[in-house]
Formats: structure tokens, C-alpha cells, sequence
């Protein structure tokens, strides 16, 4: 029971990550779909990067690099070519899942699994006095540093978006593009920023699925990129509604594991209920979020 | 006829074509506006002022053409450069943001932010509220733009320019859905910022409104500026003149009342409000006769808008009846209103009546195409759509426009002959029409008007809403004026009705009288209308 509670975080995290990203996009009028594209090139450069270096920072900073690297190029075929934003999110899923299976084979010749024993290990941190606390402490405390820094992008996006006037900004180009142009906001910067966001924070959630694992699988993504966008909108564009959707999931996901190691039901079964709960979430919050979505 | 330097804004040789519709908007045109002045720009719809002035404040690009402001040249590529540059607009069309709030509005884009780069809240609404307060107005800082009416929408716009401390303030159409004391207002301020040494230019196809408050003119007509100079070397025949090119026709005579059927019948109509607590049409019992026109008056926020969505269907009623003819029409769909012929224009025709990022064809086929011969077995039968929209372009004479062409790329005036196509073609017994003239010029009121009379002469019943009593009288045959909610008089049109008698039951000061209305009105002076709600 104790793993089960403890391994909602970590699976929350790479969706967490991938919403934050998503939701900038989606507030700036131009949602990026490519989601999971962006975190499966950024798993497997964080992973190569980590092998080839034995340095974590240097694999992380590789990871939202290639990944911010192709959401701008997305942004650009968008923006300026005036390419459709869905057909450019779709290529962008294409294309990685199809790269990084050619590179794994190139680089590691294996479709499959690529597994590195010796990589430098992301280090749980437990918080001082927090992990004392009875019963709570192994909850709240224990996780790895990029948990951490997802459940605080969050509280910084919160503020971000609702507070500083970027935030403003961002949302008035999402809500009317015209008035936003009208008041001296440029349309153009403001998505092609967002974009720019969604790969740092899409590479960032690539980089908590990869590294934790020393492992990059082809697909490893499996959907979670899909999940994400589900959970931005049904988050209702805000921070805290995606924090909540992503932990749902997190939550959703912990439990599939769970059951599948001690439930006497098909494994298979159990790995689509994270995905179940996701819709039937769906379904309900359809009902009073009309408006917000 | 010259205007006098120095200049604020020279516009030399300015052309621009729209490559959408490959029309020539402005062709070699000139604009100039004397430092400190109101200087009124005034043409016929699609005679190039929104363009012209879009360019200036950055929002389109010019083709050709040179800007001076204060004698220096200056390019203007965006809406951010206009500002820098010390110019500002105010649309013909909003662009605020539904779900901000006023305060957001108003601040949106120079906000106020403390050490951290957050927003300064306690800032903020100090500063607003100054501004509110400074310019004599009672508007609700807190709420949302879209709970507000268009008249206090206008003045946000308004509010949002002022405090970007512009210098030079562009004015589009700012009179067309404020109250006559919200323009007396409008006026006051402007004359105020003039005192403060600011330019300000203002359009208008009301000449009354531009004799009354400006300095100077340019007149354009097909791109071209037709004539510039002070004021005072014109009269209003001379510019409607320049700009039509013709003389204006004469009116067409008022219909007498006649006998004939009825055709809308609500019988103790209330109406709640959005969140149903509060009632905002009471009780209202009214009747439209076909061959006639009627106007329905009121200040805005006296359920006005409630009553006439009611009356279309689009509005659910909390009690009484709605019939057509003597069909029961409450609780049925908006398309249930429609197939049985009530047509609504709604006032907001770029968000309601319309959609402007589709074609004139499909905006005329919108209300028309699950329909025979448009629908032939589940099918859309373009090529027979196509003839009608063709056939009802050349019969409404709507320039510029081929089928094909985003509705986005006409004038105002374009747009509301489309919809007003779209309406009349599908032969409504009732239609019911909002702010029939919003923002048209003189030749496009004509050309409206006479439609209403066709339809009304034909024996169909015509509603109207105005805020502009002119246009009431001059339209309708019997005028009903709502006061919170209640229709407290039915007036028949005579030459003994004035517009002080009515706007004095617009603010509840008059007996409630339902025919032969015969007060002096030396109460009040038209355009004090103190009792107005913002």
C-alpha cells in the first residue's frame, strides 16, 4: 500500500510537466499537440546525453533543448509558413517516434529496450523534518528533485499566468486575438513563446519519465503526452486544475501498477485504467466545466 | 479652405489594396490635422476612413504613402509603434476582452507591477478609479466586460485609450450606441482634452455631431480626399454633398396607421436575468400590426435588450405568453421562432448577427441551407445558394463583395445590407431589428429605411430598437418606450410627438400614458438624461 501512494507523484510528474507546457499553448490560442512527441526525443536525448557524460544536468539541459528546439521549429511552420497547427503537432509525434527508433538502433542496435547500468542516479531527497511526520512524512517527503520541481512549476505557472502581466498578455491573445494586437500585444511573439514553453516544459516531463528508469524504450511515452492535454483542459486552463487532472492521473496510473502486481485480473486489463478513469473524469467534469473549456 | 499648420499628423499620397478582394481602399490620398484640434474625417461607408485610419495607429499597412507626426517622418508597423508615437484608437468595433474585467480592460498591456514583477492590484485599481472618477463616470471597475451593455462597453474603450496618455486620439463611430447622455459625455471630454492641447480626429456620418464639436474636416469619397478645411467654410448640405457626390432623396412619407391583423401578440411577458433572480421585462403586453412599423425606446439597462430577445425566441421567458398570428409561440426554439417567421438583428452584428470570418455566402445561407431548394435530400445545393446570394448582392447593391469573400473584408455598411439580406429574403412576417443604422452612413440609412418601408408596405410588422430618437420618429408609426422592465407608454407618431416628450418617459419623469402623449417637456432639456444608469 505504501508503494502505491508513494509511486503517485513520480507518475504524476512527466504528465505535470507536459500539461504546464500544453496549458501556455492552449491559453495562447494554438494548441500544441505534439506533446508527446517533444518528451519522447527529449527521453532519449536526456538518456544518450546522461550515458555519454555521466552528468544529469547536462542530460536534462540536452533534453529541453532538443525538445525546445523542435516546439519553436513548430512554431515557426505555424506561424510564419501558416501551416495548421494540429497537422504540425501530429508531425511533431511522427517524427520522434520514428527518430528515435531509428537512432536507438543506430547508436545502440536495438529497437527496443535501451538499459545503461552504470548512470548517474537521480537522488531522492527526503525534506528536513517533513519526513518525520507521522504517517504524512513518507507522503509528502521522499521524492526526487525533478517531483519537486514539477509540483513547483505549477505554483509558479499559477503565478505567472494569473498575476504578472505576461500572464495577462498571454491569455488576452488566446481569448481575442484582435483586442489583444489592439492594446500593443504582439500575437506572434506571444505564441511562439508559448511554444517555446511548451518544449521546455514537454522536455522537461521527457527527462522525468527517462532518467529515473536509466532506460529509453521506443514509445515509452505511451500516451502519457495525450494525457496531458486531456489534463489541460481538464484543468480548465488553470495551473491548480491541471496540477489536480495530473494527479488523478498519477494516482490512476499508481493504482494500474499496483493491481497489476497483486490483483488476480488481467495485467493487460489493468494497464487501460488509467486511461478509464481519465475518461470517465472527462465525462463528469464535461458537465460543470462547459464554459471553462 | 485650407486647415492650418503646424500639423500633427500628415498622411501624404497614402494608398492601400486589400489582396483578399483586390479592392483599392485608398488611392494617393492626403490627411492632414493641425496640432490641438477636432478635426472630423467624414465619408460615405467604404470611402476608406476605418482604413486610413488603421493605418495610421498600425494596425493595417499602407502600400504607399508617407507619415508625418509633428513634421517627422515615422514609419508605424503595429499598434505598439502607434503608442510609442503617441496615438491611439478607439474602434468602431470592441476590442476588449469578454472575460476580463474593466479594470483588466483598461490596464491590459500597461499594467501596473511591484518590485517582483507582479501585478500591482491595490495600484491598479486606485489608478482606474482616478480615471473613472476624473471623467465624471460610473462605471463597475470589478465586472466583467461581457455583463456590460454597449454603451458602457464604448466607454471602457474610450477609458483604455485616455490612459495610455496619448496625444493624438483617434475617434471611430464612438457616438453610434451611446446614449444622448453619454455622448453629451463623450463630448465634454473631448472638448477637455482639446484644452489640454491634445488632437483628437473624429469619424462620424452624424453631421449634426460633427458641426457641433469639430474644428476642422477632410472629407474622403472612394479613397480619395475629396476637400479639406475649417469647418466653418462648409454647411451640412455642402459635405453630405461632397461625400455622396449627389444629393440626398427625400424621405419617404410616414405611413398613416391602418387597421390590420395582428401579427405579435406578448401577452404579461416577464423576463429574469442571467442569474434569474431579478425580473428584467415585468409583465409587458404589446401588439405589432402588419403594414407598420414600431419602435421600441428605452435607456440602456431597462430590459430593452431582454424584451426583444424574448420576443425572438432567443430568451427564455419566466412568465406570459408570445403569439404569431394566433400560434403560441413561448417555450418554442429560436429556429421554431424563425421557421414561423420572426426574424431578429440582433445590435452586436460582428459577435450575434453574423460571422465575419465566413463567406457572404455562407452568412446568407445561414439561416436558410437545411431548407428547400438550398437542401435537396440531405445535400447542400451550393450552385442554387450561390444564385440567391448572387441575385440578393446586386438587389442590395453590398460593394465589394464577391460571394466568396470573407464577410471581415466589407464595410459596416456591406455587412448589415448582408444581414439584412439574409433576413428580409427569407420572409419573415415579423422582423425585429436592433440599432437598424448602427454606424451606416447617410446613403446606407436611405437604402435601410426604404427596405423597412418596402417590408412594412408589403404588410409585414417591423420592430425597431434605437437609441437614437431621430431615427425613431422618423421610422416608426407608433413608438413604445420601457422603463425598468415595464412598457410605460405606447405612443402614436405624430408631429406633436418631440423627442423631449420621450426622452423624459425614458427616465420614468413622465406620466405613463398609452396614447396621445401631449407633454411640454419644458421639464427637461433633450441630452441631460440624468436618470441614466451606467
Amino acid at each position: 500500500m505504501d508503494t502505491f501512494i508513494n509511486s503517485i507523484v513520480p507518475m504524476m510528474t512527466p504528465v505535470l510537466f507536459a500539461a504546464l507546457g500544453g496549458l501556455f499553448t492552449h491559453l495562447s490560442g494554438l494548441l500544441n499537440i505534439g506533446l508527446e512527441g517533444l518528451m519522447l526525443l527529449s527521453a532519449f536525448f536526456s538518456i544518450y546525453v546522461a550515458h555519454l557524460t555521466h552528468n544529469l544536468f547536462f542530460a536534462v539541459l540536452a533534453g529541453i533543448g532538443i525538445s525546445m528546439l523542435l516546439a519553436v521549429f513548430a512554431g515557426f511552420l505555424s506561424l510564419n509558413l501558416r501551416a495548421n497547427i494540429f497537422v504540425v503537432g501530429l508531425g511533431v509525434n511522427l517524427f520522434a517516434n520514428g527518430f528515435t527508433v531509428m537512432l536507438s538502433s543506430l547508436l545502440f542496435s536495438t529497437k527496443g529496450t535501451v538499459f545503461f547500468q552504470n548512470l548517474p542516479k537521480l537522488s531522492y531527497i527526503e525534506i528536513p523534518l517533513v519526513h518525520r511526520i507521522p504517517y504524512l512524512g513518507p507522503i509528502l517527503s521522499g521524492y526526487g528533485a525533478l517531483d519537486y520541481l514539477a509540483i513547483g512549476a505549477a505554483v509558479l505557472c499559477a503565478i505567472i499566468l494569473y498575476k504578472t502581466p505576461y500572464g495577462y498578455h498571454l491569455r488576452a491573445v488566446g481569448r481575442d486575438e484582435k483586442a489583444a494586437q489592439n492594446a500593443g500585444i504582439s500575437v506572434y511573439w506571444h505564441r511562439l513563446y508559448a511554444l517555446a514553453l511548451s518544449g521546455l516544459f514537454a522536455g522537461l516531463g521527457g527527462c522525468a519519465l527517462a532518467l529515473p528508469l536509466q532506460t529509453f524504450v521506443g514509445g515509452m511515452t505511451n500516451g502519457r503526452g495525450w494525457i496531458a492535454l486531456v489534463a489541460v483542459i481538464l484543468g480548465g486552463g488553470k495551473p491548480s486544475g491541471v496540477f489536480i487532472a495530473s494527479l488523478i492521473f498519477g494516482a490512476a496510473s499508481a493504482l494500474s501498477n499496483w493491481l497489476q502486481a497483486s490483483a488476480p485480473m488481467s495485467p493487460k486489463l489493468m494497464m487501460t485504467l488509467p486511461f478509464l478513469i481519465t475518461l470517465l473524469f472527462m465525462i463528469v467534469k464535461k458537465n460543470n466545466t462547459e464554459e471553462g473549456v | 479652405m485650407k486647415t492650418v499648420g503646424p500639423y500633427a499628423i500628415e498622411m501624404e499620397g497614402i494608398s492601400k489594396v486589400f489582396e483578399t478582394n483586390r479592392t483599392v481602399a485608398l488611392d494617393r490620398a492626403r490627411f492632414r490635422v493641425s496640432k490641438g484640434a477636432i478635426h472630423a474625417l467624414v465619408g460615405e461607408n467604404g470611402a476608406g476612413k476605418s482604413t486610413l485610419m488603421k493605418i495610421l495607429c498600425g494596425l493595417e499597412r499602407k502600400n504607399a504613402g508617407e507619415i508625418l507626426v509633428d513634421g517627422i517622418p515615422k514609419e508605424i508597423r503595429s499598434v505598439k509603434e502607434a503608442y510609442a508615437n503617441g496615438i491611439g484608437m478607439v474602434n468602431q468595433q470592441f476590442h476588449l476582452i469578454e472575460d476580463y474585467t474593466v479594470l483588466e480592460n483598461i490596464l491590459l498591456g500597461v499594467e501596473k507591477t511591484n518590485r517582483w514583477g507582479l501585478i500591482d492590484r491595490r495600484e491598479s485599481a486606485k489608478e482606474v478609479q482616478k480615471l473613472i472618477e476624473m471623467s465624471r463616470l460610473e462605471l463597475p471597475a470589478g465586472r466583467k466586460v461581457s455583463e456590460l451593455t454597449m454603451g458602457q462597453r464604448q466607454l471602457v474603450e474610450i477609458l483604455r485609450i485616455l490612459n495610455r496618455a496619448v496625444e493624438i486620439l483617434i475617434l471611430d463611430e464612438p457616438t453610434s450606441v451611446l446614449s444622448p447622455r453619454e455622448i453629451d459625455w463623450l463630448f465634454s471630454i473631448i472638448r477637455e482634452l482639446r484644452a489640454r492641447g491634445k488632437t483628437i480626429i473624429f469619424i462620424s456620418h452624424r453631421l449634426d455631431e460633427v458641426f457641433e464639436l469639430c474644428d476642422s474636416i477632410t472629407i474622403l469619397r472612394n479613397g480619395r480626399d475629396i476637400a479639406e478645411g475649417t469647418l466653418s467654410d462648409f454647411d451640412k448640405k455642402q459635405v453630405s454633398f461632397l461625400m455622396i457626390g449627389e444629393p440626398l432623396g427625400a424621405l419617404n412619407p410616414k405611413r398613416s396607421p391602418k387597421q390590420c391583423p395582428v401579427l405579435l401578440r406578448a401577452e404579461n411577458l416577464s423576463v429574469r436575468d442571467a442569474d434569474r433572480k431579478t425580473e428584467v421585462v415585468r409583465s409587458v403586453n404589446m401588439m405589432l400590426r402588419g403594414h407598420e412599423i414600431a419602435a421600441l425606446v428605452g435607456v440602456s439597462n431597462n430590459g430593452k435588450q431582454e424584451l426583444v430577445e424574448a420576443l425572438s425566441g432567443l430568451r427564455e421567458t419566466s412568465s406570459g405568453n408570445i403569439y404569431l398570428k394566433d400560434k403560441k409561440m413561448t417555450g418554442s426554439t429560436p429556429r421554431g421562432f424563425r421557421k414561423a417567421g420572426i426574424a431578429f438583428i440582433p445590435e452586436d452584428r460582428v459577435r450575434m448577427g453574423a460571422s465575419v470570418s465566413s463567406s457572404v455566402l455562407d452568412n446568407i445561407l445561414a439561416t436558410k441551407y437545411f431548407e428547400a431548394p438550398y437542401t435537396k435530400r440531405g445535400w447542400i445545393n451550393r450552385k442554387e445558394a450561390g444564385k440567391t446570394a448572387e441575385s440578393l448582392i446586386r438587389e442590395y447593391r453590398i460593394k465589394g463583395a464577391s460571394v466568396h469573400a470573407p464577410l471581415a473584408t466589407l464595410s459596416g455598411g456591406n455587412i448589415q445590407r448582408v444581414i439584412l439580406a439574409r433576413e428580409i429574403s427569407s420572409d419573415p412576417s415579423v422582423l425585429i431589428l436592433c440599432e437598424p443604422t448602427w454606424g451606416l452612413d447617410h446613403r446606407s440609412c436611405d437604402h435601410i429605411y426604404e427596405r423597412l418601408y418596402e417590408l412594412a408596405e408589403s404588410g409585414k410588422a417591423v420592430l425597431i430598437v434605437s437609441s437614437y430618437l431621430d431615427e425613431a420618429l422618423r421610422l416608426a408609426n407608433r413608438i413604445f418606450v420601457i422603463y425598468k422592465g415595464e412598457i410605460i407608454a405606447e405612443l402614436e407618431n405624430s408631429s406633436s410627438l418631440t423627442k423631449i416628450a420621450i426622452g423624459e418617459l425614458m427616465l420614468g419623469l413622465g406620466r405613463p400614458l398609452s396614447q396621445g402623449y401631449e407633454g411640454d417637456g419644458s421639464s427637461i432639456k433633450a441630452g441631460s438624461f440624468d436618470g441614466h444608469t451606467s
